[in-house]
């Protein structure tokens, strides 16, 4: 809306207020009464007595008393900003994570491989056999633990070609 | 854009989050690579067969190793063909036998146990060659003989074998000793 015309109406509603008997609009001078005057309904009186200094002062004072009526505005600011400080909340516990627990994850010390452990520590006698997943299809691995403590790992290849003269 | 205290202070606590977020992971990263420790594997490769017993010069513990082989399995004469080294933090390979015909690759991770390794790939590949006067000429056929994993402990000698499904007479071993 024209700045002009939003004047003009509150003007006009001040006026109203203050003494309705009394509120009318200039249809004649400049653009702002034209404006006014095309907006009055057909009851309202013309007032022609009111100067350029008058509506001076009327437009001070409409500013003074909306800025009484919202007098702060960082409300609505801070509003608009709210979301940012959930997005630094975010963007903190995600480098929290990033510090604390990342590279404990990838860490070597954590490391358990899996579907060995459990063999690499089963104790068995001379003859016990443990088996694991082959690495070739026709091929098994074997697991001893002697009863004196050596562990062989023992690899049955069904294609297994030694190199001659061994 | 209105320069408030509220906004300044949430301005600098971003800037400090990032920040501190930057220079954290490359430290952690470093941290994570000095809790690795380098270490030397003594490696041997035993030719194995039935027969008269034989058993090579070698470490007390690496001959009981084998001992315990002959006792378990049908193999008493073990010939050694090469002995090595392969020192790393994180994975290595060396070249063994006569004209470095045997390649060992080794890549171990720590465990939760510092007193143990997990060897995550362990492979003993082969590459033939011959001899042209004076040239040793390799193969590009590189046939694998042996590829597994196993868990082994600082001091301790690991036997690592391989022979075929059908039960031929010849095996290869490879010790594995994982130096204190």
């Amino acid at each position: 809306m024209n700045p002009e015309h939003r004047f003009d109406r509150q003007l006009r509603e001040l006026l109203r207020a203050a003494d309705p008997a009394s509120a009318t609009c200039n249809g004649t001078g400049g653009e702002g009464s034209r404006s006014l005057g095309a907006q009055s309904g057909p009851d309202d009186t013309m007032v022609s007595s009111m100067s350029a200094i008058e509506r001076t002062s009327m437009r001070a004072r409409l500013v003074s008393e909306a800025a009484a009526a919202a007098p702060i505005t960082l409300d609505t600011r801070w509003g608009r900003q709210r979301p940012s400080w959930r997005l630094a909340l975010v963007v903190a516990a995600m480098l929290v994570v990033a510090i604390t627990i990342l590279p404990k994850s990838t860490g070597p010390t954590t490391h358990q491989p899996a579907g060995h452990s459990v063999v690499e520590e089963q104790r068995v006698a001379a003859a016990g056999v443990a088996g694991t997943a082959p690495e070739r299809p026709e091929s098994r691995i074997i697991h001893f633990t002697t009863a004196s403590g050596t562990r062989i790992v023992w690899n049955l290849v069904a294609d297994l070609e030694l190199p001659g003269g061994l | 854009m209105d320069r408030t205290p509220r906004n300044r202070l949430f301005t600098t606590f971003l800037f400090v989050s990032l920040m501190a977020g930057l220079l954290a992971i490359p430290a952690a990263s470093d941290a994570q690579d000095q809790e690795r420790e380098t270490h030397s594997f003594w490696i041997a490769i035993v030719s194995a067969r039935p027969g008269p017993a034989a058993m090579p010069d070698l470490p007390e513990d690496a001959e009981r190793a084998l001992t315990d082989v002959a006792n378990l399995l049908p193999y008493s004469a073990f010939e050694l063909i090469d002995t090595g080294w392969i020192r790393t933090l994180f994975s290595g390979n060396t070249r063994l036998g006569d004209a470095g015909a045997f390649e060992i690759s080794l890549h171990f991770e720590p465990t939760s146990d510092p007193m143990s390794l997990f060897v995550e790939g362990f492979r003993v590949d082969y590459r033939e060659y011959r001899r042209q006067d004076d040239v040793v000429v390799r193969s590009d056929v590189t046939m694998n003989l042996l590829g597994t994993q196993f868990g082994i402990k600082l001091g301790e000698t690991v036997v690592v074998g391989t022979s075929r499904l059908d039960g031929q007479d010849e095996a290869l071993i490879v010790l594995v000793k994982a130096m204190p």
